[in-house]
Formats: structure tokens, sequence, C-alpha cells
């Protein structure tokens, strides 16, 4: 029972959000702009169900004595206090602003910067992990279009260099970007074709 | 005369023969038996000299008692048109002559009657020519019925009318009637041929076919033949009295026993001892004609006609043994050569020929045997009925047993010559297997001549035994159980059984065995866990990769800690036109113009996109535009809040922050459709979509420009697909600020025409021109020096491992090559 009606409402909202791409109609659109605040809606509520999920599942492994309880105890306590004062004290108030911009910004972008030392360091083994010839044009690339993208210490900018960077970044890049971009929009029609037609149901109809 | 061809086997016989020498098979018809309907009842006139009709007793014979009986002329109508044969005129009258009877002698007692048939035939001429013209019959005793061949004279004649009149019921006519001794010579036509003699004819030809091989049984024993095919002289003498050894004066022979005549019980032919049962069919002597096997066959006498020698009875020389008990007339007919010319010759039997010659109380031979056999025999036990296998007699012995018990007891009901000759049949058909081997536990039959005379040539050929019953599969279920060799009652696919299974070798080479063993010993290894080695924590590629981050670290942290500026930011005129592009929108920007700014990025990538979005906003604020921001990701409220109160906090514009924007894409189209509806509060709660700037905001399309600030190709993609619609159908431009790795997924929106991205600034590098650009020095210029040095550190890393790497394989290759030389 639930099946049936599932998909027949998934189906009619898809079918009114896309006729009123072509049908400028008032009442249509009015329908479609509804449809969508209640998408917006139900997205929001599932954030914050998301976030009481992720405090039980926690909650759960502190509570078990699981044996990464210790960092679920961390973030719940984080959580409870980053909600405690953000919710005291507002979104844009100091302290939240001080939370995010000393704990939160910094420590993501660690971790983003590990990613430079990895990626250094794999591209220095690399040609020790894997010598073949698209290793080395890989290799070759990657310098390329390093050493063209800043100017040389101690020497400069390299017209060459910059000329060759370009050229990679503006052709075979974006040949290729363009590419998935035309993957990607008709895999997108695709599904919403499908969604449209009820044979996919990834709302778990 | 042409001889005979066999219809049968179509081999030729002698013309005389009636019955073929090959095949035993009839050569000429038979003729067809009178009627009796008009068999006239016995006179009572008729002569004493028989005994009164016995049922016992032939016709022939109880019509020779009757004389003096005219045939009538209806009679003999009748009897011609029954279709008997008719006779010629000499044949009746041999037969008349041999059979009439005088009147003065029909006073005459029984013992008188042969003796006149004995004196009829000295009387007879000897210049009569015997009557050859028709066929002798195969058996002497059809021979004393053929009266085409009997002779006629006044004698017999007599009596041969009294044969007539007698038991036939024929009245003697005056006309008809056959002359007595005293009239002589009758002269009997085919016409006037009594009835009697036909019947007597066809009731001898009856017996012959019976007694066929006894007719050389009997020949053999001392010449006697009984009934012979020997013409009768025109005298009267019949041949067939002289063929039994009739002589003169000799004959008299007496009839002793009440019904029979002596001469036939004296002959052996009858015993008045043997039980003659009413019912049978054929005389005693008949019935006792078996001889047992062991019994040699009698040598050939060399006074012996042929055809008697030629028999294994006459070889075994008893025939001329001459006997006590026997009348004189018997015992010379060995003595007379008889002519056998017409007589075929008896078929040589390995037993029925076999004839015992023993002597036992003067009577022949073959008597004898008859009587060895018939008490060799068991009382009452003849062959059984039903032959069974050891199988069915354990299932029906009892029956068996009750039905030889009864067959046993019941004498009455079979006559004993039928069991006897039975008997015999199956001891033959059983008694001469191919290959030699005879069944211990069964004698072999001695057949007489007459009766192998009667076997067809394929049951004379030994033929092999029939299968035998233990073969064959016995019955166990159903009423036929303990039956052999009868159909199944189940059908064969009942009793199914489970199918033997074959065992197949398959043919392994070595090779692929080696190839089972080790797959085997990979699949057995599956399941197995491997011990994990223990790793050390400090290791080569510990120390390289220790020393990989810190010259990075010491390349990036010392411009920034010396900041030196060494490195020049690019030459305005050599930046790209998405930079220049960007740079041109934003200076394109009315005074006041709400501009959104969409914070779509994370906060790892803020270190990178804050320096842009420094240098933009930063730009854009000294355009006079108002800033609205505004984010799809959680976390880009607070980035937005971050940036204007660190970057932007000198020059402190005024900003509405609105928040997020949940629902990704359905976010960005509804927020794009009705941004008041979405986000009517700031992230303090404050209507300010009642205030300005955004007062005049209703749309998406009622802000001068849009901003997107972002590292995800997804988000900016969203943005586009979602936002720029709106944007471009207004003639607003959207701007994007991008990670240096979204770069190449954003480009082609630039690239398009109409372009949907009106400009782009990707990484630092573009940062760094757009500051050129713009004149101004942000923290692009910062991070500038430590950007490019590190940029080089990594490649120079790169290209050392990279190098490395290479001399190492170089290295390695030829040393491997040498190893396998050495081995």
């Amino acid at each position: 029972m639930r099946t049936p009606i599932s998909t027949a409402v998934a189906i009619l909202v898809g079918l009114l959000i896309l006729l009123g791409y072509f049908i400028p109609l008032e009442p249509l659109l009015s329908l479609r702009v509804m449809l969508l605040q209640w998408a917006v809606i139900l997205a929001a509520f599932a954030l914050l169900v998301g976030v009481v999920n992720l405090f039980r599942v926690h909650w759960i492994k502190v509570k078990t004595g699981q044996p990464a309880g210790f960092y679920s105890f961390v973030l719940i306590v984080a959580l409870g206090l980053t909600l405690a004062i953000v919710g005291y004290y507002g979104p844009t108030s100091a302290p939240s602003v001080w939370i995010f911009s000393y704990i939160q910004v910094p420590v993501e972008s660690s971790l983003m910067a590990l990613l430079t030392i990895v990626l250094a360091y794999a591209g220095v083994r690399l040609l020790h992990r894997r010598l073949n010839a698209l290793s080395i044009v890989f290799l070759l690339t990657v310098l390329v279009v390093l050493l063209g993208t800043a100017p040389l210490l101690f020497i400069g900018e390299a017209p060459v260099l910059n000329l060759i960077r370009d050229l990679i970044v503006q052709i075979p890049a974006v040949a290729g970007a363009r590419g998935l971009l035309l993957g990607i929009a008709l895999g997108a029609i695709a599904t919403g074709l499908r969604i449209l037609m009820g044979a996919d149901r990834p709302y778990g109809g | 005369m042409a001889d005979l061809r066999c219809p049968m086997c179509g081999k030729s016989n002698p013309p005389q023969s009636e019955v073929c020498q090959y095949c035993q098979a009839r050569l000429k018809p038979l003729v067809a038996p009178p009627s009796t309907e008009n068999e006239p009842e016995p006179s009572s006139d008729s002569e004493d000299l028989f005994p009164a009709k016995d049922d016992a007793l032939p016709n022939w014979l109880d019509g020779l008692r009757e004389n003096d009986e005219p045939r009538t002329e209806s009679q003999e109508e009748q009897a011609d048109e029954d279709g008997v044969e008719t006779w010629s005129s000499e044949e009746e009258q041999r037969l008349s002559s041999a059979f009439t009877f005088s009147s003065e002698e029909a006073s005459d007692t029984d013992e008188d009657w042969l003796a006149r048939l004995t004196g009829d035939q000295e009387h007879q001429p000897e210049d009569q020519a015997p009557l050859q013209d028709e066929p002798a019959e195969s058996s002497a005793s059809a021979a004393f019925l053929d009266i085409d061949e009997v002779a006629g004279d006044e004698s017999s004649s007599e009596w041969l009318a009294e044969f007539q009149t007698s038991s036939l019921g024929l009245e003697e006519t005056s006309e008809t009637s056959l002359p007595s001794d005293d009239q002589g010579e009758e002269v009997v036509t085919e016409g006037d041929r009594p009835h009697w003699l036909d019947l007597i004819r066809s009731q001898q030809q009856k017996e012959s076919e019976l007694t066929a091989p006894m007719s050389s049984q009997d020949e053999d024993l001392e010449g006697n033949q009984i009934w012979g095919d020997k013409p009768v002289d025109k005298e009267g003498e019949s041949d067939w009295l002289s063929d039994i050894g009739m002589e003169e004066g000799e004959g008299e022979l007496t009839i002793d026993s009440k019904d029979l005549p002596d001469w036939l019980v004296e002959s052996g032919a009858f015993r008045p001892e043997s039980p003659v049962e009413s019912e049978q069919a054929f005389p005693g002597w008949l019935a006792e004609s078996d001889l047992p096997e062991d019994e040699p066959a009698p040598e050939a006498g060399e006074d012996l006609p042929d055809w008697i020698a030629a028999s294994p009875a006459a070889g075994s020389g008893e025939i001329n043994k001459p006997r006590q008990d026997l009348p004189d007339w018997l015992s010379n007919v060995s003595e007379q050569e008889v002519d056998q010319s017409g007589l075929p010759e008896p078929v040589e039997s390995g037993e029925g020929e076999d004839f015992s010659a023993e002597e036992e109380g003067g009577l022949p031979d073959w008597l004898t045997k008859l009587d060895a056999t018939a008490g060799e025999q068991t009382p009452g036990r003849g062959v059984p009925a039903l032959i069974l296998d050891e199988d069915e007699e354990a299932f029906a012995a009892p029956g068996v047993d009750e039905l030889e018990t009864q067959t046993d007891e019941d004498i009455s009901t079979v006559p004993d010559w039928l069991t006897q000759v039975a008997a015999q049949e199956d001891v033959v058909e059983g008694a001469a297997p191919l290959d030699g081997e005879a069944e211990p536990d069964l004698a072999t039959a001695q057949l007489p001549s007459w009766l192998q005379a009667m076997r067809p040539v394929e049951s004379a050929a030994p033929s092999a035994p029939a299968a035998k019953e233990k073969d064959k599969v016995v019955e166990k279920v159903g009423p036929l159980a303990g039956l052999a060799g009868v159909l199944p009652a189940e059908p064969e696919f009942v009793h199914l059984s489970k199918p033997k299974s074959s065992l197949v070798k398959l043919q392994v080479t070595d090779n692929q065995q080696t190839h089972i063993t080790l797959l085997e010993n990979l699949l057995a290894e599956e399941g197995q866990a491997k011990p994990v080695p223990a790793r050390s924590a400090i290791t080569s590629q510990y120390f390289l990769r220790l020393l990989i981050a810190l010259v990075v670290f010491i390349s990036v942290i010392a411009p920034l800690w010396l900041n030196r500026q060494l490195l020049p930011l690019p030459e305005p005129a050599g930046v790209s036109t998405e930079v220049y592009d960007f740079s041109q929108t934003l200076a394109g920007l009315p005074s006041g113009a709400p501009i959104l700014v969409a914070f779509d990025y994370e906060p790892s990538f803020s270190g990178e996109l804050e320096a842009l979005a420094a240098a933009t906003v930063a730009e854009a604020v000294g355009r006079g535009a108002q800033l609205v921001m505004i984010s799809t990701n959680p976390t880009g409220p607070l980035l937005a809040e971050r940036l204007m109160t660190t970057r932007m906090a000198d020059v402190n514009p005024g900003y509405v922050n609105l928040g997020y924007i949940p629902g990704g894409a359905a976010g960005l189209l509804a927020f794009a459709q009705t941004p008041r509806d979405l986000n009517p509060f700031d992230l303090q709660g404050t209507r300010v979509w009642e205030v300005a700037p955004l007062a005049s905001v209703n749309s998406v399309s009622d802000f001068a420009l849009v901003m997107v600030l972002t590292e995800n190709p997804d988000t900016a993609r969203s943005w586009i697909e979602q936002v720029q619609p709106a944007l471009g159908a207004a003639g607003k431009p959207m701007l994007m600020v991008l990670s240096a790795q979204a770069e190449p997924m954003v480009r082609p929106y630039y690239e398009t025409n109409p372009k949907q991205v009106n400009g782009m600034i990707s990484g630092l590098a573009g940062g760094a021109a757009f500051e050129s650009i713009s004149g101004m020095e942000g923290v692009a210029r910062l991070y500038w020096d430590a950007f490019g040095t590190g940029l080089v550190i990594a490649a120079a890393l790169m290209l050392l491992g990279g190098i490395a790497s290479l001399v190492l394989a170089l290295i390695s290759k030829p040393d491997t090559s040498e190893g396998k030389g050495a081995l």
C-alpha cells in the first residue's frame, strides 16, 4: 500500500516541476514554488534528523564502551558545547565565530595541508612504484603545471612554461571536463526520467 | 507306366504306389466311404456261419454271415448315387467267387467257411491274370478289400453274393445276386458291385493307413501277408488268402473265440484276453504294436521278399523262425514269395523297425514284442499328458499327480493304444538330439515301422531338442507364479534399479595434475588466516616522508617569515582573460547595487579561497556594492562572517547574511524564484527583505551580480544550472571564484556563447593576477612568495624522486639479468 502511494507522489511532483519549465502558467508556477519550498523544508528537517542520529550513534558508543568511545565522547561534548554557545550567543556572535575560526577551520585546513605533503611524497615515489610511460608522462605534466603556475625562484616567470601550462589546462583538461559534464548531464536526465516513470525509487518505495 | 510324382516332395514313385516312398504322402486320393443309410438289416435267413452280429466285429465281417440277400435295385441305385466306385465285372467275379457261399454251405459251421474259401482259391484258374491295373495300396490289409483285383469264381461268387446280401442289408435279387459256387463264375459289372464291398474296402483303407507299418511287420513275420494287395486270380482263389498262407486243404480255421474268428485270434491280430474296449476304434494288436527299443532288428532272410528283407525286422532273421503254435497256413507264409512289386518299401527308421525276435509262447515275434512292451510298461502308467519342468512340477505338483493318477485310473476313458502311441511319439521326438546327448532319465522309444512311415520328413530328421525350461525366466508374481516361459506379469521397467555407476577415469597429464594440485593448495590456503608480519614503526619511508614534509614546510614558512616578496606578481598584461573579465565585471557594478555572494566552500579550502574572496569582495565593496551572503553549505554563513570580521574589518562594509539554503539544487531553484519566502530572516533573525539592500529584491535576478565562491565543481554547476538562467534572462552576470582544482570543470561554462559564467578567478595565481589588475596587495600577494617557493620545491622533489627511481630501476635490471644468467 505504501509503495504505490509514494511512487505516485514522486511521479506527480516531478511532472509538475518539469512542466513548470515548459508551461509558464501561474497556477503551475505557484504549485511548483510550493513544492520546492516543501522540499527545502524536508531537507532542513533531514539535516536536523541527521544531527540527532549522529548524536545517538556516538552516544551509544560511549554508553556501550566501544573501542572508539572516547572520540565519540569528545564529539558529543563538542556538539553539545557548540550547540549551547551558538544557540546562546547566536551563530554570528564572537564565540561562535571564534569556535569556528579557531577550531573548525584550522582542523580542516590542517587536514588539507597534509594532503599536500602526501601528494608530494606520492610524486617522489611515483616512478619507483610504477615505472611506465604513462607514469612518466603524468610526472612531467605535474612538473610543467607546477612550474608554470608560479614564477621560479630567482628566475622569474618562464614564458614557455606558462604557455605550456595554459595549453595543458585549457585544452586537454577542458576537453575532459566537457566530456564529464556531458555524461553527468545525460545521466541526470536518465535518472530523472526513471524516477518520473517510477522505475527508480530512491525514496525507499 | 509313368512314375507318379509326389505332390508334396516332388519325387518320383512307382506307379503302383499309393503312398510316397519318401514323405509318405498319399499319391492317390482316397475313395469316399459309401453311405450307410441304406444299410440293410441283417437277414434272418443268413447263414449262421458267423456268430450273431456283434458290435465288436467290423461290418465287413458281419457281412460275411449274410447270404442270399439279394441286393435290391434301389439299394444299388442308392449305392451308385452315393458315389460308390463301380467295379469291373472281373473284379466282382473275383470277389464273388471269393466270398460266395452256397446254400448248402450255409448250414455249415463257422469253421468251414474259411475252408471253403481256401478251396475256392485252389480252383481258381491259374491263368487268371491278376488285376494289377489298380495300384496296390500300401498296406496288405487294403489289398484284401481291393475288390478290383479279386478274381471271380463260381464258388467265390456265391460267397461273394452272400457278402452282398449280408451285413450291408442288401437284398439279393435274382438279377444281381451273385452266382453260387455251382453256378460258376459270375460276371459282376461295375454297376452291380455290392455296396458292402465298398464299405469293406473303405474300412480297410482306413485300417490300412493306420496299420501301414504293420503291414511290413506282418509281412516280416513268416511272410504272412494278412492284408495284401495281391490280386486274386479268376478261379476265385483270392491272393489275399494265398498271401496269408492258405494252402489246399488247409485253412480250416477254427474260430475259438466267441465273437471273433479263430484265424484272427490265432494270427495274433486279436487277443481275446486283451481288453477290448467298446470304444476302441482299432484292434488290440494295433494297440500293442509298440516295441521295446532294445530289441534288435531281425536279420533279413534270403528267401524273404525284397520289401521284407529291406525292413530291419526282416534282418533279424526271426521271420524265418518257425513257430509252433501258428497254423500251417500262417507259418508257410514266409515260404511263399509274394509279389511285392506294387507294395512300397517300408520306410526304414531306426526305431520303428526295431523288432524283437524273441520267441514267446509260439506267438509271432512282433506279437511277443508287443506283449513284452506292454508288460514292461507300467500298467496304467502311460505317457503323462503334460510334461512339466521342475519349477512347474513344484507349482503344479499336486495337480499333476492327481492328473496322472486320474490318468492312470481312468484307463477306460483313454484307450491304451492311444496312450502308447502318444508315448512312442513323445519318446521319438525327444530321443534323437542333434548333439547326440541323450537325457539319461528318459529311455529312447522304438517306433514301429508303420508308425515311422507316418512320421513326416521334418519330424523324422533328428532335430535339436527344445529349449530347456530351466533357461527361461520363472515368473514370480501374479497368477502364473512358478511357471516358466510365460509373458512377464510386470513390465521390465517396474524392476528399476539404480543404474550402475560407471567409473569414468579422466585422463590427466602430469602438467594438469600439477596445476590441479596447485589450485587445491591455493583454495585450501584461502580459508586460512595468514599471520600478519609485525611492522616496525620507523622505516626508511618514514624518514623520507619527514624529510619531504620538512623541506616543503621550510620552503613555505621561510618566505612568509621573511616577507621579502621576492617573486613578482603576474603582469596585468599577461593575465588570463577570465581574470580580466572578472575584473571588468566587477568594475561595471553600479554603486549601491546588491550583489549576492555565495560562500559555498569548505573550511579546509579557506586558506586558498579567502585570499581570493578577500580581494574580490573588497573590490566589490570598493565599487559600492551591497553584499548579500548566502550559502548552500551549513558552514558557509560562518565563513562569510569570518571573512567579514577578519579580512574586512577595517572596511566594515554592510552586508546581509541570509544564512543557509537547504535542499541543494532544489533550494537554489526555490531561492532563485522566491528568495524572500525561502530566507525571510538573516542569521540574527532580522527581517532584511524589507530594508535595504533587499527591499528591492524580489528574485535572484534583481541582484546586480551573483558571485559564487566554491571549491566544488558540482556546487558551481548547480549554481550555474539553477540560478544562471534567471540571471541570464535578466542579463545579470555570474562570477566564479574557484579553487584551482575546479577550474577545468567550470571553464566550459565560461567558454560558452553566450557565457554562462562571465568571469572566473581560479587559484592563488588568479587571485594574484586579480590583485595585480586591481592594483591592490591583498592576501594573495602575501602568499605569493611562499606559494611559488613551495611549488618549485615540490616540483624539484618530484623530479629528484623520479630521477632516482629511474636510476635505481636501471641499476636493478642489469643485476637481475646477471642473476638469471648465472642461474
